[in-house]
């Protein structure tokens, strides 16, 4: 069993200390007693001793007859021998020849007698007693030495098993410490792999930039951001210089904000170590470092793309994904922006409506990739034919808009729209066929036939179907006529509809009577409107609206 | 000359500090009391004391007490006034006038009122003896060869026709108390003791078995050259004792039955003459 089993259990600690002690008392007692016996002993043996030296004194006395010399002799050796309590010289008949008996009788004493033959007929008895008291004494005195020295030794004793369990006690507290020290520093490693792992792998870049605007830590995210190869070659170069000058001082106002314990948030650009821009945007909050200072903790993002998407969604608000042309947005914006233009400087825009002839049967005899080639020519042939500085937009299906800005006659718009009838003279060459496609143009002018852009595209749209209906691969000019035949139509065309929801046509048969005989020979069947507001319209106006009159301009001779 | 020499002896005084006038006179020596070895010395000197600073007072000189180293030695100190005031026993008075002529006396001493000395031939209570004359072949004890009771205890035995070589054994002890504790103790059959000694040891089983003639008690003499108003001085000393306010205690301190001091005359030791004549006579 080694020490420390002893002090392992505090019990077992005191019960092994009252053992030793209560040991060590018994090995006390037993020293006592022992040094009672020799002192007893010894006593004893000097009795002894004296016994013989009075003895033979006694007998010179009592072999000269001087008996009475004994008193004083006895007397005077007890009187030097304090520690004698008795001292007498008895005759054989048993008389008393001489006695000297201290009064103090002693508590325990010591008895030895020895024969005296003094003559010839002489013999005597010396009886010697002798106190015990100084054996007793000096034993005592032993005993107290060596209680006080047990008593000392116990404390000390006692100290020094309070102090091992003192020490033991601590040391398993020190270890239970450490234990959990361990494990707390076990869970922290393991956190910080976590949270290294999280940083490392985190596709964002984190950083730590003290108050100098040092780098102090970035992970490989960061680093990739930056293009550097290594994180030395990052913190060796001041991050600051790879910010784009014009977003330096937004970043430095952060950072100081940051710094003092806000929070932040800026989109900034950079220019990476290897000449790549990126768009970043950071959040960075403050942060207390190891060393009691505070630092900006940023996690910035690689927004470029998202830039890029914004930007393409913004292109694809204003343009059309197939032709790049602007769109029907972007038309009328530029649109008005040229009237406001022209209005401003008393020049003429004109506005062009486009749509391709028969373009629905490329679609279904050559398939959609080739009518979206073909929308993809026409475009670049219309940019072809256009100045810098005019729109040639799309605005949905076959229909392409125009609008030639800053113009000073008529003319210059009628010049510009053969040279559009011209570029659908070549054919286009799509999905291994040469197809000759043509498009009829509806053009209307301002300020001449109307100031407003949304009246000039009816304007031109109106235009437009008169030059298809007029023939196809034709331009027409606008003329009012045209618009107040263009909304009868409509209006017809709408009432027509709704006389087919609603039921208004009425089948009238008219018999056919033959001249010659005056007979029946046949029926003619004539379908009649019964228009509720109108009444029954007769066939006429009908026939009137199906048959439309046409103004074109021949393509040979340019309108 | 003669004031060059006065000079020398001014300056001698100077540095010896001694003066002509408190140069002290030359001290007395002590008078010597001479006891005869009855006892052992100091308690002799311790007996004698009282009576030698009561003596140097009454004579405004010291006296000082010396035991003589046996009898015949302090017979012969006192007989050729070695001591100058002596306390003698009756025989050793005897001798000491027959070899040195006579002393000045003093006083001799009063024991229980008589100025007598008794004693016995002593046995053991429990012994079967009954007269003196079954003392032949016995062993006895006398005192010291000198002594009073030694020739007292002599003459009994020879007036009871019991000689010293009749006796089985004899022996001559220091003083009477070793006679009767020699007696008490079985060592000897019988002894001859003085009455007070008998006194003081009879209870513890002795028994008398005869008694002393009358014998004319111890004495103090004086030096023959010793002046005679000193003599004078101590004689009454001596005489007034029992009267001064310490002589009881003094008295007492040498024999606790001395009772007094009392005149004395050559002629009181005759019959003491008698018994050493007829001892002598007898050759023994």
């Amino acid at each position: 069993m080694s020490p420390r089993w002893f002090l392992q259990s505090r019990t077992r600690a005191w019960l092994s200390y009252g053992l030793v002690t209560g040991l060590l008392f018994l090995a006390a007692m037993g020293l006592v007693r022992q040094q009672l016996r020799e002192e007893l002993d010894i006593t004893r043996q000097m009795a002894q001793h004296e016994l013989t030296l009075i003895g033979s004194l006694v007998a010179d006395a009592l072999r000269r007859g001087q008996y009475q010399s004994l008193d004083y002799l006895l007397r005077d050796w007890a009187k030097t021998n304090t520690h004698l309590t008795e001292l007498s010289v008895i005759g054989q008949n048993g008389f008393i020849i001489s006695s000297y008996r201290r009064d103090k009788a002693p508590a325990e004493a010591l008895s030895l007698s020895m024969p005296i033959d003094y003559s010839y007929a002489g013999r005597a008895t010396l009886k010697l007693e002798q106190a015990l008291d100084n054996a007793y004494e000096e034993n005592a005195v032993f005993r107290n030495r060596l209680l006080l020295l047990m008593a000392a030794l116990s404390g000390l004793l006692g100290a020094v098993f309070f102090l091992l369990l003192k020490w033991q006690e601590e040391s398993e507290a020190l270890r239970d410490r450490s234990v959990a020290l361990a494990k707390v520093n076990a869970a922290l490693h393991i956190s910080e792999n976590h949270l290294r792992t999280v940083i490392d792998t985190e596709p964002e870049c984190i950083k730590l930039i003290n108050a100098a605007g040092e780098l102090l830590d970035i992970n490989p995210a960061g680093l990739a951001m930056v293009e550097a190869d290594s994180l030395e070659q990052a913190i060796s170069r001041s991050l600051f210089e790879l910010i784009l000058p014009e977003h330096r001082a937004a970043f430095q106002d952060l950072t100081r904000s940051v710094l003092q314990g806000n929070k932040g948030k800026l989109v900034f650009e950079i220019k990476g170590l290897k000449g790549t821009r990126r768009w970043l945007e950071i959040h960075a909050v403050p942060m207390t470092t190891s060393n009691g200072e505070t630092a900006l903790l940023g996690v910035t993002r690689d927004i470029t793309e998202h830039r890029r998407a914004e930007a393409r969604l913004a292109y694809l608000a204003h343009y059309d994904e197939l032709t790049g042309l602007p769109n029907r947005a972007l038309f009328r914006d530029r649109l008005e922006r040229a009237l406001i233009d022209a209005g401003r400087h008393e020049r003429l825009v004109a506005v062009m409506f486009l749509d391709l002839d028969r373009f629905k049967n490329v679609n279904d005899t050559l398939g959609h990739d080739a009518g979206d080639q073909l929308l993809k020519s026409v475009a670049e042939r219309l940019l072809g034919a256009v100045r810098r500085g005019d729109t040639v937009a799309r605005l949905a299906g076959d229909e392409f808009t125009v609008v030639l800005v800053d113009l000073a006659h008529v003319d210059d718009a009628s010049r510009v729209a053969q040279k559009i009838i011209d570029a659908f003279a070549q054919p286009f060459h799509l999905a291994g066929h040469d197809l000759f496609i043509s498009a009829s143009l509806g053009i209307t002018i301002f300020p001449l036939d109307a100031r407003d852009a949304g009246e000039l595209l009816r304007n031109a749209d109106v235009a437009m179907y008169r030059a298809k209906s007029a023939g196809r691969n034709l331009c027409q000019f606008y003329a009012a006529e045209m618009t107040t035949q263009a909304v009868a139509r409509m209006g017809m065309e709408n009432d027509l509809r709704r006389a087919l929801r609603h039921g208004e046509f009425v089948l009238h048969y008219q018999p056919i009577m033959s001249c010659a005989d005056g007979r029946i020979i046949g029926v003619e069947a004539l379908i009649r409107w019964q228009n509720p507001g109108q009444g029954l319209t007769p066939p006429l106006n009908s026939f009137r609206w199906r048959k439309r009159p046409a103004s074109s301009c021949p393509s040979a001779n340019g309108c | 000359m003669r004031r060059f020499a006065f000079s020398w002896l001014a300056l001698f005084w100077l540095f010896t500090g001694i003066t002509p006038a408190t140069a002290t006179e030359p001290a007395q020596p002590p008078l010597l009391l001479g006891v005869h070895p009855y006892l052992p010395v100091a308690e002799i000197q311790q007996r004698f004391t009282p009576l030698a600073d009561y003596l140097g007072k009454k004579l405004g000189q010291p006296v000082q007490v010396r035991v003589g180293r046996d009898f015949e030695q302090h017979i012969d100190a006192v007989g050729l006034d070695q001591v100058d005031i002596a306390f003698i026993g009756p025989y050793a008075y005897v001798k000491m006038t027959a070899r040195h002529g006579a002393k000045p006396l003093l006083a001799r001493i009063e024991v229980k009122g008589k100025p007598f000395l008794s004693g016995y031939i002593v046995t053991r209570a429990d012994s079967p003896l009954r007269n003196l004359t079954e003392l032949r072949g016995k062993r006895f004890a006398f005192g010291d060869l000198d002594s009073t009771g030694t020739i007292v205890g002599r003459y009994v035995l020879q007036q009871a026709g019991v000689r010293l070589k009749d006796l089985g054994a004899y022996q001559y002890l220091a003083g009477h108390t070793d006679i009767a504790l020699g007696v008490l103790n079985g060592d000897f059959d019988a002894g001859t003791i003085r009455s007070e000694v008998y006194d003081e040891q009879a209870a513890r089983g002795l028994r008398a078995l005869a008694p002393w003639p009358e014998v004319s008690e111890h004495l103090f003499v004086a030096r023959a050259g010793l002046p005679a108003g000193q003599v004078k001085l101590l004689r009454q000393a001596l005489l007034q004792l029992k009267d001064s306010p310490q002589g009881a205690a003094i008295l007492q301190a040498i024999h606790i039955s001395m009772t007094a001091m009392v005149p004395v005359a050559d002629t009181s030791y005759d019959n003491m003459r008698k018994m050493w004549r007829v001892l002598d006579r007898k050759g023994e």
